[in-house]
C-alpha cells in the first residue's frame, strides 16, 4: 500500500505540474499570440481601412432620414458604422483576433456597394402594404431614390475631398514626426570624430512602441571611419526614446527605420 | 507536444513579423554635439598617492576639446570593478563612456594600475588594461590611460603622455624644463643664470637642441634628455641661433651671423657639413622644416615686413607663404605638412594664427595680445603656445579648431618658448 501510494503520489504530483505547465504556456501563447496579434494587425488593415473609411462615412447621413418608419433592423446595423471615425485603430484590431468583431466590419463594405439598392426594398415593402397605390409610389420612391442618389454623389464627394485632407494630414504628422526624430538624434551626433571629409554612415534600426531601440542598431553602410561608425551609433542609442507618434497608423510606419546619416555636411 | 507548440509560435511569429513594411528612410544631416560625454570614477587609490588619477584623466581629456568629464560625485555608487558598475546610473548622467579603475599596492614598492573604459548605452568593455609601475610613474601612467581612451573614442593616436619643453624665468635664474604635456611633473634640464632660448625636440624626443648664452654670446648646444650629456653643436663667429631638427633626426637647420646678416645654415646632428642654405641681404631667421623634409619654412623681413617663406632644402628661390597682415612670424608646420601656425601682429596685438597651406586661408585661434612660440602637438589636434598674463608668460594650448583654449597649469614663474614634443616609441 504505502509502496503504491508512494509511487501513485509523485506520478500525480508530476502529472499534475506537466499539465499546469502545459496549460501555463498555452495559456502564455494565447496571451503572447494576442498581443501580438493587435499590432501588426493594426498596420496590416491600414492599408484597407483607408479605402473603406471614407465611403463607410456616406451610409450614416441617408439611413436616418428614410428608413425610420420602414425598415428598422437593417438602419441598425447603419447607426453603429457612425462612430467610424474613430473604429479605423479598432477594426484593425478586432478584425483578426476576435470571432466577434468580425461580423461587423465585414456587413461594411458590402452595405456600401449596395447603397443605392436598399432604397428599392424598402419601396418593395411600402407597395405590398399599398398595392393600390403602387405606381405612385414607386414614382415617388424613383424620386426619392434620385434625390438620395443626388446626395449620394455629394456626399461621396465630400468623403473623397475629407480623405484626401485626413491624408494630406497623415502625410503631414509623418513628416512632423521624422522632424521630431532627425532633430533628437541630431543632438547627440558628434561630426568631431568623422574626419574631414564627407562621410555617410547608414543605420537601420527597430523600434518598440515606447521608442527604444529593439537590440542594437544594425551598421548597414559604414563611413569607413570606425570612430565615427560608433560615434553615430552611440548617438542613435542616447537619443532613446526616440519621439515616435503615438498614433498607431503613423506608428506602424516608424517600426523599422533606416537612418542615413551625413555628419560633416551642414544644412 | 510543448516544443511543437513552441515551434509553431515561432513560426506564426516569423510570419507576423515578417509582414513588417519597409524600413521608413530617414536622413540626419549634421551633429549639434561637439564633445563626448565621459565619465571618470575616481580610481580606488590609497591616500598616500598624491595624484588623482581620474582627475589627471579628466582634465586630458577635458583639454582635447573632444570629450565633455562629467562630474561623477552626485553618483552614490562609485565603481572600481566591472561587477560594481550600474549602468542606469551613468546613463541618467548621460554620459556614453565610463572609465573606472584602481591602484594597488605591489611588493617591491611597485604599483599595478588597471583600469576599464565602458561603453554605458551598450553596457560593454570597450578597453581595459594594467600597468606595473613605479609609484614616480602615476602621473605619465594617467596620461596614458587617457592616451587609450582617446584613441578608442576618436580613431585618432592621444598626445597626452608626450611631453613639452619650454624656458621658465624665475628671479634671476633661466631654466629648461621638460615636462609633461598637462604642464605637470615639470623636470629642470639645465640651469643658468644667463639666458637659455628657442629649444628643439629631435624627432625620436631622446635630445635637446637650444641656444644658451652661458658663454656670453649664443651657442647652440645639443643635450641628452637620457644621459643628460650635452655637447656644443654651433659655436660659430657671431650669433648662433634658432636649432631646428630635420624630421630624420640627420640634421638641424640653425641661423648664423656668421657671413653677415642673420641667414639659415644647414648642419649635421654632430656639428659637421655646414653649409649656408639661405643667401639675402635680409633676415632670415625661425627655420621650421616640412615633416616630408623638403622644405625649410622660415621668417624673413625681405619684403619689407616680417612674413613667412619657404625654400627648398636643396636651396633656390623663396617663396613667400604669407600674404595676409603686415606681421607673421615663427612658423610651425603641422604633421600632415597642410596646416601652418604662427604668430600674427594685428592691431597690436600678437595672436597665434593658422593657415591652410592649399587655400592660403588664415584663422585667428587665440584672443590674447602677447602671444608667442606655437607649436602642434604631434596629432595636429592642438597647438601649444605661451601668452602674456599679468606681466608673466603662461603656457596656453588651443584646438587647432580654435574652439577650446585653455591655460595650463604651471608651477609659477615667466614661461617662454614651449615646444610640443614628438611621440615616444
Amino acid at each position: 500500500m504505502r509502496m503504491i501510494r508512494q509511487r501513485e503520489n509523485p506520478v500525480m504530483w508530476q502529472a499534475g505540474a506537466l499539465s499546469l505547465v502545459v496549460h501555463g504556456v498555452f495559456f502564455l501563447l494565447l496571451v503572447m499570440t494576442f498581443s501580438w496579434k493587435t499590432q501588426p494587425a493594426m498596420q496590416v488593415a491600414e492599408v484597407e481601412l483607408w479605402d473603406n473609411l471614407p465611403v463607410q462615412k456616406v451610409t450614416p447621413p441617408p439611413a436616418p432620414p428614410k428608413p425610420e418608419p420602414v425598415v428598422e433592423p437593417k438602419p441598425e446595423p447603419r447607426p453603429e458604422p457612425p462612430p467610424q471615425p474613430e473604429p479605423k485603430a479598432e477594426i484593425q484590431v478586432k478584425a483578426k483576433p476576435p470571432v466577434k468583431a468580425r461580423p461587423e466590419p465585414e456587413p461594411k463594405p458590402k452595405p456600401k456597394e449596395e447603397k443605392p439598392k436598399p432604397d428599392p426594398k424598402v419601396l418593395a415593402k411600402k407597395e405590398e402594404e399599398k398595392r393600390l397605390e403602387e405606381l405612385k409610389r414607386s414614382m415617388l420612391a424613383e424620386d426619392d431614390a434620385a434625390q438620395i442618389q443626388n446626395q449620394e454623389v455629394q456626399q461621396l464627394a465630400a468623403a473623397k475631398n475629407a480623405q484626401a485632407q485626413q491624408a494630406a494630414a497623415l502625410s503631414g504628422a509623418l513628416d512632423a514626426a521624422k522632424a521630431r526624430i532627425v532633430a533628437k538624434i541630431k543632438r547627440y551626433v558628434n561630426p568631431q570624430v568623422c574626419g574631414t571629409g564627407k562621410p555617410v554612415v547608414d543605420f537601420g534600426i527597430a523600434l518598440m512602441p515606447t521608442g527604444e531601440v529593439i537590440g542594437s542598431p544594425r551598421l548597414q553602410k559604414s563611413s569607413g571611419i570606425a570612430a565615427c561608425d560608433q560615434a553615430v551609433e552611440r548617438a542613435i542609442l542616447q537619443a532613446q526614446p526616440l519621439p515616435i507618434p503615438k498614433e498607431p497608423e503613423l506608428f506602424a510606419s516608424f517600426r523599422d527605420l533606416s537612418l542615413k546619416f551625413r555628419p560633416n555636411d551642414n544644412n | 507536444m510543448l516544443k511543437k507548440a513552441l515551434y509553431c509560435s515561432l513560426i506564426f511569429l516569423t510570419v507576423v513579423f515578417g509582414k513588417a513594411e519597409a524600413a521608413l528612410d530617414i536622413e540626419i544631416v549634421g551633429g549639434a554635439a561637439q564633445q563626448i560625454p565621459i565619465a571618470v570614477v575616481p580610481f580606488a587609490q590609497t591616500v598616500s598617492q598624491n595624484d588623482s588619477l581620474a582627475a589627471i584623466i579628466s582634465a586630458d581629456l577635458r583639454r582635447s576639446g573632444l570629450f565633455r568629464a562629467l562630474e561623477t560625485r552626485g553618483v552614490v555608487n562609485q565603481p572600481h570593478e566591472l561587477a560594481e558598475v550600474k549602468f542606469s546610473d551613468w546613463a541618467a548622467l548621460q554620459a556614453q563612456a565610463l572609465v573606472i579603475g584602481k591602484v594597488e599596492q605591489q611588493v617591491n614598492n611597485r604599483l599595478k594600475v588597471s583600469f576599464r573604459l565602458l561603453d554605458v548605452l551598450k553596457q560593454s568593455p570597450l578597453a581595459g588594461l594594467e600597468y606595473d609601475i613605479a609609484p614616480s610613474q602615476l602621473r605619465m601612467t594617467a596620461h596614458k590611460i587617457a592616451d587609450v581612451i582617446y584613441e578608442k573614442m576618436t580613431g585618432e593616436k592621444g598626445v597626452f603622455a608626450t611631453r613639452i619643453t619650454y624656458i621658465v624665468k624665475q628671479g634671476n635664474r633661466f631654466q629648461l624644463q621638460v615636462a609633461d604635456a598637462d604642464g605637470g611633473n615639470g623636470q629642470t634640464v639645465l640651469s643658468s643664470t644667463e639666458p637659455i632660448i628657442s629649444p628643439s625636440w629631435s624627432p625620436d624626443g631622446t635630445k635637446l637642441a637650444y641656444v644658451s648664452f652661458e658663454k656670453k654670446k649664443p651657442v647652440v648646444y645639443v643635450q641628452s634628455l637620457v644621459t643628460g650629456q650635452r655637447q656644443v653643436l654651433a659655436n660659430f663667429k657671431g650669433n648662433n641661433s634658432a636649432p631646428c631638427w630635420s624630421p630624420d633626426g640627420s640634421r638641424l637647420a640653425i641661423v648664423l651671423t656668421y657671413a653677415a646678416n642673420s641667414q639659415i645654415y644647414l648642419i649635421n646632428a654632430d656639428g659637421t657639413g655646414l653649409h649656408q642654405l639661405s643667401h639675402s641681404s635680409a633676415i632670415d631667421t625661425e627655420p621650421e622644416w616640412s615633416p616630408d623634409g623638403k622644405w625649410v619654412y622660415f621668417t624673413s623681413d625681405r619684403g619689407g615686413s616680417p612674413q613667412i617663406y619657404r625654400m627648398s632644402t636643396l636651396g633656390g628661390d623663396a617663396q613667400r607663404v604669407t600674404f595676409e597682415g603686415s606681421y607673421n612670424v615663427s612658423p610651425h608646420l603641422s604633421p600632415d605638412g597642410k596646416l601652418l601656425t604662427f604668430i600674427r601682429r594685428e592691431a597690436g596685438r600678437f595672436r597665434v594664427a593658422q593657415q591652410e597651406l592649399s587655400t592660403g586661408q588664415v584663422q585667428l585661434l587665440s584672443d590674447s595680445a602677447q602671444d608667442e612660440s606655437p607649436s602642434f602637438a604631434p596629432n595636429g589636434r592642438m597647438i601649444l603656445y605661451a601668452t602674456n598674463i599679468n606681466g608673466r608668460g603662461v603656457l596656453s594650448i588651443v584646438s587647432a579648431d580654435g574652439r577650446t583654449r585653455q591655460r595650463l597649469s604651471e608651477a609659477g614663474g615667466d614661461v617662454r618658448e614651449p615646444a610640443w614634443g614628438p611621440w615616444m616609441n
